[in-house]
């Protein structure tokens, strides 16, 4: 059985949306039945009022959703609008959600892992999908409990929600329920590899820096001040080449502030990347993961045509990782590129679309990326694409 | 006919391979600080490092609180000090993932061992207890067998003690 990836977006109010894009994927899907559907929805139609609407359209289907900074598919940029995916074809899938991310991870993962199973007959790759409230400040700690939970041929992919750069509140869904703080993990089994491609296309733009006080995922000062006003001294010449006032940023101006100018752990000869998201009335900043006490970095910047070129490679690596024609993708991409991109944004989701060979693909703009093959030791990421791509049969 | 089985080879472990393994999660600076430090504590030098003493070091810093201890979890759970080193993709990874092993779990066999001392029932419980605390699914290789047994060695009482004698008999069936 070939299988068959459908997207469609929409805008509107949650019922308008909600009906819009299922009517597209059931004509996508030309009467197959989906087995996973993923759901990213903008602050505009919230998660908990979309996904009894989805569950309600696709009942067999395990439904995974996502609050999200901006929504695409193959087609383009959806601002304030909802992006679905539907995937029919040899795949089992199982899912579940774990509560209370922030105070016990180790818990929430168990909590989301317990009752799916380690194997399928039949088939034998798997592929987990992660979704994850990133306020809750620990995206890295997830993602490796999870990777340590699961066995060690899995592949993780995913993504963490975001909330239009208000920086509030993000949900991640999974059936017709909705959670803040919490995580969804998804175990995809299948015939033959889903293929993962990642990669960022920041660069580093500082002297190393070093976290001199932190508290868990709260930087308090980097060397020895501030750290908001480090931030902000050190990325000034920079902002005002990008026609922004760092003295003047609003607090709606904050958040996409910080995601341009990221912090870069060296690790061998590349970098890290890890997600600054808000600043504290006492100066400090609040990050997606632990930072611990120590940590040096060097803060980096990223140029528009650096963005398109990653999102295409990352495309490129995720096909060339499937060995196969590509039928679809769910891409997790970094709100940081649409900060950088603007208008542009739609050249980077083409680059991606032509690298699959023009398939559908549905995805959102994330607060962190998730993607963790195997043999690796980290799996959170930020200002990068992930695409994590469907075979064709 | 019998195909001999190759023995892992036994090599040494620079300081600068541990360092690499935590980096892509602690960053360079952070991860040969926390190195480093682990190394003093346990006397055991500057490397390079036998397996043991690898194991000993990656161990003590899985039990460090926050995201150390974390890192260092999944450094024992994916890393191996046997034979030759894994090659390290920092950022981005891209190497392909396979089907899963078809070593044979040696669950069976641990709980076998520990029965002798603390009967069957509770033997399988704190194995099944020290695989969940420590993320194992499948007990297919030595590595992983020798980790359940060395967290159930530190348990107070007679688990502890027979979890101790069960290591050596295993060291010894190897």
């Amino acid at each position: 059985m070939p299988t068959r990836v459908a997207t469609a977006a929409a805008n509107g109010s949650t019922s308008n949306a909600a009906h819009a894009v299922v009517s597209s994927l059931r004509e996508g899907l030309a009467g197959e039945a989906p087995s996973l559907v993923t759901v990213f929805a903008s602050t505009k139609q919230p998660l908990s009022e979309l996904m009894p609407l989805m569950a309600a359209a696709f009942p067999g289907a395990v439904i995974l959703g996502s609050s999200t900074a901006g929504e695409f598919t193959e087609k383009g940029d959806t601002k304030d609008g909802v992006s679905v995916a539907a995937v029919s074809g040899q795949f089992r899938v199982f899912a579940g959600m774990g509560t209370g991310l922030k105070e016990a991870p180790e818990k929430a993962v168990e909590q989301a892992l317990d009752g799916i199973p380690q194997k399928v007959f039949g088939y034998p790759y798997r592929t987990a999908i992660l979704l994850l409230d990133p306020l809750a400040g620990n995206g890295e700690e997830t993602t490796l409990l999870a990777a340590a939970m699961l066995e060690e041929d899995v592949c993780l992919a995913g993504g963490a929600a975001g909330d239009d750069l208000k920086m509030l509140q993000t949900w991640v869904g999974l059936g017709d329920r909705a959670e803040s703080n919490a995580v969804v993990i998804a175990l995809v089994f299948s015939k033959s590899p889903l293929g993962v491609g990642v990669c960022h296309g920041h660069t580093p733009m500082s002297q190393p820096l070093r976290v001199t006080k932190a508290d868990g995922s709260l930087v308090q000062e980097i060397d020895g001040k501030p750290a908001w006003d480090v931030w902000r001294d050190v990325a000034r010449e920079s902002a005002r080449a990008r026609g922004m006032d760092v003295d003047a940023l609003g607090p709606n101006d904050a958040g996409g502030f910080l995601l341009l100018y990221e912090a870069g752990l060296a690790a061998g000869s590349e970098h890290k990347i890890r997600a600054p998201l808000a600043p504290t009335a006492e100066g400090a900043i609040q990050f997606a993961c632990a930072i611990p006490e120590g940590t040096v970095f060097r803060m980096t910047e990223s140029s528009p045509k650096e963005q398109i070129n990653s999102a295409r490679e990352a495309a490129k690596r995720a096909h060339q990782r499937l060995g196969a024609k590509a039928a679809g993708a769910i891409v997790f991409d970094c709100i940081c590129r649409n900060l950088i991109l603007s208008h542009e944004f739609d050249s980077a989701v083409k680059a991606m679309s032509d690298e699959l060979g023009g398939v559908p693909l549905s995805g959102f703009e994330t607060y962190g990326e998730i993607a963790l093959d195997v043999g690796d030791l980290s799996g959170f990421h930020n200002t990068t694409t992930v695409v994590l791509a469907f075979p064709e049969s | 006919m019998a195909v001999d089985k190759p023995i892992p080879r036994a090599r040494k472990v620079p300081l600068s391979e541990l360092v690499s393994l935590l980096a892509p999660t602690l960053g360079q600076e952070k991860a040969a600080e926390v190195v480093e430090r682990a190394t003093e504590e346990l006397a055991v030098g500057s490397g390079p490092f036998d397996r043991r003493e690898a194991d000993m070091i990656v161990d003590k810093l899985a039990g460090a609180p926050s995201i150390v201890g974390i890192a260092a979890r999944i450094v024992r759970k994916r890393a191996s000090f046997t034979d030759e080193p894994a090659p390290q993709s920092p950022v981005p990874p891209s190497a392909a993932s396979g089907p899963p092993s078809n070593s044979p779990d040696k669950r069976a066999d641990i709980v076998n061992l520990l029965a002798n001392g603390i009967g069957k029932e509770k033997s399988r419980e704190v194995v099944e207890a020290a695989c969940k605390k420590l993320g194992v699914t499948s007990l297919g290789d030595a590595r992983t067998v020798n980790r359940v047994l060395e967290e159930l060695a530190t348990m107070p009482g007679q688990v502890g003690v027979t979890a101790r004698f069960a290591k050596a008999r295993f060291a010894l069936r190897k």
